[in-house]
């Protein structure tokens, strides 16, 4: 992608990407979309040890501190970022280190390397955190306050779940929302479930366990119980000789275990002259046992405490050097009941290189930084500024003296503002308005300035109509749901009910009823339990009646005519069908007939043409539907009305609720029916032209 | 002029031993006068009689009968906070201080008819800002019915007090010397021409004529031993109340009393009561004993002088406010120890309510206009999912900037950096919120003063599949006119507003749908759609 020059800043910029493990780290520079592995320039490999050593001449890491902590044991740390994870300093042989200081020296060597492969400084850090580090945990600000001490402008922190689960070797392929249950096995066991959604993927619950660590443990006890004769007179040597020991068991396990893979046995000796070691899979199996099980439990809750399934669950991804053992996908394939292991599209996703999910992911996410953007929202149409510059540049908000939603005169005091210096100061208006929006509550810092939303005047309404969303059209009729926020949509033939959302238009649901008829008609009606039904009819006199919610068919009954004329009582729950007679010969007035809509029964028959005097509250079209000649905003503030010209041609006019002055008006077409409504938020108004062709929805912001 | 002249105010002095009040109008000044001694001070004092809270001069009188249900000095306590027994209640020193307030604004109501809505309480230097003591005042002035309460430090009011003699001259040094009941308040003060600039203020709680009044005390009861220790013995063992309580007040206003007279005189003889011998005193005897206490006012007058670096030669005048202003061995301490000229005011505990009153039409309007509206200056805010946090800002007010462009940059919740961008061009005019504060969807971050759109202009966002700025659900329809709308971004579609882009190169985490239903992916109805009967128009 092209650099851009905005705002002052430089698009495309160059990302680190880092994710540091307790025992690996790895580490990518994202450029563009470009991604390289930052190799360790010691080893030549991807993977950098995580560890320093703090010499004399100051912190070295990585291959050089596992070189030296043979010499310098006690002033060796395994993981840098342990002492951050456990918030407490490390006590070294000659000094205390804390998280900040040893993660710090060890991130200054990798971002020195970035820089040097990248030629020019790298503005910006992306590193990966432990899934257990929730939103607002003190540690996520020490990471962040190293980064920038490193000299970076932004740094930007991603759980390692997530991380994992956008691996496109995770999560390729599959659809948005997808839910990932990411078991990320390396010191400490994760296991998390993530939604992966591109940029927006989340972390729904993770939970970690020291399972890893105590497979090790479990181990070196092993190793100790086996080689009691040569390794504990080596353990129990004086000073550095037994912590060197120490670590070279530690090292010496972590190999074996590596090595045992999907083997039965492997064998090594500690040195070469103390007697084999032998591991085989079954004392394995044996030792993993607790972990495993851990594995199994906690993946099920997990699942469970987002109300998924393992059929619901898209992927299942093993990741980190515990996905090398094989008997944590045969663990994982039994207790999730999984299919088998393998190619996409098959649940359980096991990945080539496993330790570097975590990196890969976050590279992907660095790659995607500049797609990150969140536009800025459309003003509000009647809304504008007010703004007092504050006395001394800052003070308290004391009162507001009216609220939200008034009309104040001008030179009315809208507010008190009490400055540094104990003064109160009254916050007056120059001009007539209506306070829309006071932003800033009593007792809260304000300056150096303080902005209130007013109504912009009415004249200047009137002169900057608001914008039309969208207009929609339907051959039927549209209605409201009860929220006010989503529109229903049933097409004249009742061959479908659409509900869509106010705001834009977006398809949430669909209702098509299962009726043979060919020349059917149909409306949505509310019955008296508030809910929305479909009343279809036939040329044949067919009537049905399903509730939408449900999808049932709630009533079906035969009306002898041939219906003219449909009109429903909503209150009651009856209709009322005109009808002429199919007969022959059979002419005359038409017959109304009147059905319980809840039975399908038949209550009575009308010839009389007065009937509607005796019987009100029957309607073509629905009452409850949301819309209405006149409608006020939910917060009181504006009125829309339906005003018929002489001729009959609606016009919509909003005006102030306070004042009653004009602020917008649409006119209508010759032959139209109009209604209005305000949508629930209160932030569109909405207005249905009908005709006997069709029907005309339009939706403004206001 | 102007301050509150629009309104009427109380100024109050509220001190540990005495108070003072005037009502302000305009440029006039009204001293409250006590209703029963026809003073001007009140004493700052309580007598809670088990219905009726008693201030001033009725409590002071209604102490000798029940000396347990009768305080003074509570604002000395305002710091601990614990509540004292008055009679059969306990109340807390707010309450007292309440008490007093509403006395002083009834009286002044009475005096003046309508009521006061607004007040100006002076505080001690020492009540810095974010001493509770200051919310504790300001809530006993609302207590006690005021609807708007201002502080006034106490040496800032009394540089402003009327200055016997020539008046001051402008560009003269002033050290206030306030030392009052219960604080002493020191300030440097240059008098300017039409108010005066406080350069700095310092002050020593529990260092005021009260602690001199116990000093002399102490010395009674050790000098006069012989016949004062019988007469509190007897006052113990009194069964029909608290008389030894009683015997104690009487020494201290007694104390008071010789104190008051040696201001007068050279020497006192007086008898606290009828049968008790003569006790007498000299005022050298007095300076002697006062002497260490006056010596921490100088001191802290000249710690004042240094923090400020102020030699002592540079001050022009000390003026010497606050009742102990009255005493000689105050006025011959501060002569000789800074050797610089004394001005002194009439009635020095006055001084203060005198000079906030004086401090009010100086201290400037307090009515704020709004800033003239720059026209069709428009608020910015933004969907943030979330809560999220504003890392910086990269445009400054005064910054044109291009549909796109990015405005700042924020942290969201799980650590992921987004940007904001705008969505159509623009000048930013201010900044409203800092880095590091929490934003929220519709928060006003900016205003902006939107460019007129030249239509001409491709976006600026080539690059981009969905280019925010123009992303639009439902298009209107070909109806004439609209054509002139501006286009709108879509700030419906909630959490996930942010767009990504659609056909972002491998590798690819942009597969975001903006819905939150994946399944329910937006549907746009045919904007090209002509109506087929007369479509509705804005009139």
């Amino acid at each position: 992608m092209a650099d851009e020059r905005v705002g002052g800043e430089t698009m495309g910029e160059p990302i680190l990407v880092v994710d540091v493990g307790t025992s690996t780290t790895r580490a990518a520079l994202v450029v563009d979309d470009q991604v390289t592995l930052l190799k360790e320039p010691a080893s030549g490999l991807a993977a950098w040890p995580a560890s320093v050593c703090v010499t004399d001449e100051g912190y070295v890491v990585g291959t050089a501190a596992e070189l030296r902590k043979r010499t310098l044991p006690g002033r060796y740390i395994d993981g840098p970022r342990r002492a951050v994870d456990a918030q407490a300093p490390m006590r070294l042989e000659h000094r205390e280190v804390t998280g900040a200081e040893a993660l710090s020296a060890y991130l200054m060597v990798i971002a020195a390397e970035a820089r040097q492969l990248h030629g020019a400084e790298i503005p910006r850090l992306l590193l990966t955190v432990p899934a257990e580090y929730a939103p607002g945990d003190p540690r996520r600000d020490v990471l962040i306050g190293v980064g920038e001490s490193l000299g970076f402008r932004d740094v930007e922190l991603i759980s390692d779940a997530v991380a994992t689960a956008l691996d496109p070797q995770a999560s390729e392929h599959l659809p948005p929302g997808a839910l990932v249950l990411v078991c990320d096995l390396g010191a400490t066991w994760t296991t998390a479930m993530v939604q992966v959604y591109g940029s927006h993927t989340a972390q729904l619950t993770q939970e970690t366990s020291a399972a890893g660590r105590d497979l090790d443990a479990q181990l070196i006890n092993d190793l100790r119980t086996e080689g009691r004769g040569w390794l504990e007179p080596l353990l129990a040597a004086p000073g550095d000789a037994g912590l060197r020991a120490y670590y070279e068991a530690i090292d010496f396990m972590r190999r074996l275990k590596h090595q045992l893979g999907d083997g039965d046995e492997v064998s090594d000796t500690f040195t070469p002259v103390t007697p084999p070691y032998r591991l085989t899979r079954v004392w394995m199996e044996a030792f993993a046992e607790p972990a495993l099980r851990w594995l199994a439990a906690s993946c099920q809750r997990v699942m469970s405490s987002v109300g998924a399934t393992p059929a619901t669950v898209a992927a299942v991804v093993l990741a980190g050097g515990g996905a090398r053992l094989s008997m944590t996908a045969s663990t994982l394939h039994r207790a999730l009941g999984l299919r088998d292991a393998g190619a996409h599209g098959r649940p359980l996703r096991r990945i080539a290189d496993p330790e570097l999910a975590a990196v890969r992911g976050a590279a992907r996410f660095a790659a995607g930084a500049a797609t990150r953007v969140i536009p800025a929202e459309t003003p509000r149409w009647r809304v504008r500024p007010l703004s007092w510059e504050i006395p001394g540049g800052e003070g308290r908000l004391l009162r507001w003296t009216l609220t939200e939603g008034r009309p104040y005169p001008a030179g009315a005091v809208l507010a008190q503002v009490r400055t540094a210096d104990e003064r109160v100061f009254e916050l007056t208006a120059a001009h007539d308005g209506t306070l829309l929006g006071q932003h800033v509550g009593a007792g809260q810092p304000v300056g150096p300035a303080l902005i209130a939303a007013v109504a912009k005047d009415p004249a200047t309404l009137l002169a900057q109509p608001p914008a039309r969303r969208h207009r929609l059209e339907s051959d039927g009729s549209w209605l409201l749901t009860a929220d006010r926020q989503h529109l229903v949509e049933c097409d004249r033939t009742a061959r479908a009910v659409q509900f869509r959302t106010v705001t834009d238009a977006a398809l949430v649901a669909e209702f098509q009823p299962d009726h043979g008829g060919t020349d059917s008609r149909g409306r949505v009606f509310l019955n008296t339990s508030g809910h929305l039904c479909l009343i279809a009819w036939d040329g044949e006199g067919f009537f049905s009646v399903w509730d939408i919610e449900s999808g049932k068919l709630t009533a079906r009954f035969r009306d002898p005519g041939i219906p003219v004329k449909v009109l429903v009582n909503e209150a009651h729950w009856r209709l009322a069908v005109e009808s002429r007679g199919k007969g022959v010969g059979r002419f005359g007035r038409p017959v109304t007939t009147f059905w319980d809509l809840r039975t399908g029964a038949q209550i009575a028959r009308a010839t009389d043409e007065q009937w509607r005097l005796h019987e009100p509250g029957y309607s073509p079209v629905s009452v409850g539907q949301g819309f209405a000649r006149s409608a006020l905003s939910p917060d009181g503030q504006l009125r829309a009305i339906i005003s018929d010209a002489a001729d009959g041609t609606p016009s919509m006019v909003l005006s102030e609720a306070a004042t009653d002055r004009e602020v917008f008006r649409v006119q209508g077409g010759a032959q139209q029916r109009a209604w209005v409504a305000f949508s629930g938020d209160g932030r569109h108004l909405l207005a249905n032209w009908e005709s006997d062709e069709r029907s005309l929805l339009d939706v403004w912001d206001v | 002029m102007s301050g509150m002249s629009d309104s009427r105010s109380l100024v109050v002095d509220f001190g540990t031993s005495s108070s003072a009040a005037a009502v302000v109008t305009g440029d006039t000044m009204h001293l409250v006068a006590e209703p029963i001694t026809g003073s001007y001070t009140w004493p700052s004092a309580v007598h809670w009689d088990g219905q009726h809270m008693f201030v001033g001069s009725v409590a002071e009188r209604r102490k000798r009968a029940e000396p347990t249900a009768y305080a003074a000095e509570f604002k000395r306590g305002l710091a601990a906070d614990v509540p004292v027994p008055l009679g059969d209640r306990r109340f807390r020193p707010v309450e007292q201080v309440v008490a007093v307030l509403a006395t002083l604004r009834g009286e002044a109501e009475h005096l003046h008819g309508g009521r006061i809505e607004r007040a100006v309480i002076t505080v001690p230097a020492s009540y810095a800002v974010g001493d509770p003591r200051r919310g504790q005042m300001i809530a006993a002035g609302e207590a006690a019915g005021f609807h708007t309460v201002e502080l006034l430090s106490e040496p800032v009011a009394a540089a402003f007090a009327p200055v016997a003699g020539a008046p001051l001259t402008p560009g003269e040094l002033v050290l206030v010397y306030d030392l009052g009941g219960g604080t002493f308040d020191t300030a440097l003060v240059r008098v300017g021409e039409h108010g005066h600039e406080v350069l700095g203020h310092v002050a020593i709680d529990n260092c005021g004529g009260r602690d001199i009044d116990a000093l002399l005390a102490a010395r009674i009861h050790d000098e006069g031993r012989e016949w004062l220790e019988p007469l509190l013995a007897a006052a113990a063992t009194d069964p029909t109340g608290p008389a030894a309580l009683r015997m104690e007040m009487a020494v201290t206003d007694f104390a008071r009393r010789i104190k008051h007279q040696l201001s007068e005189v050279e020497e006192v003889e007086d008898f606290l009561m009828p049968n008790t011998p003569a006790y007498r005193m000299t005022r050298d005897d007095l300076a002697s004993l006062a002497a260490p206490l006056l010596d921490q006012t100088v001191a802290c007058c000249q710690s004042l002088l240094d923090e400020l670096v102020v030699g002592v030669s540079e001050v022009d005048a000390v003026l010497l406010v606050g009742g102990g202003a009255r005493m000689p061995a105050v006025i011959d301490t501060v002569r000789r120890a800074f050797e610089r000229p004394l001005r002194h005011v009439d009635e020095p505990e006055l001084a203060t309510v005198r000079g906030a009153a004086r401090w009010l039409g100086h201290s400037g309007s307090r009515t704020v206009l709004p800033s003239p509206a720059s026209d069709g200056s428009q608020p910015l805010s933004f969907a943030v999912p979330g809560r999220a946090r504003l890392l910086r800002w990269l445009v400054g007010p005064g910054d044109a900037y291009p549909a796109g462009a990015t405005l700042a940059r924020v942290r969201l919740q799980t650590g992921a950096l987004w940007d904001l961008t705008a969505a159509t061009a623009g000048t930013i005019e201010r900044l409203l919120v800092a880095p590091g504060a929490e934003i929220a969807p519709q928060h006003w971050l900016a205003l902006a003063r939107p460019t007129t759109v030249d239509r001409a202009t491709p976006p600026a966002t080539t690059d981009r599949a969905t280019p925010p700025a123009t992303a639009q659900h439902g298009a209107a329809s070909t109806t004439a006119g609209r054509g002139a709308e501006p286009a709108t971004p879509d700030p419906a579609a909630g959490p996930a507003t942010p767009h990504d882009a659609a056909g972002s190169p491998s590798p690819d985490p942009g597969a975001a749908p903006p819905s939150p239903d994946p399944a329910a992916p937006p549907a746009s109805p045919d904007p090209a759609a002509a109506p087929a009967s007369p479509d509705p128009q804005p009139a």
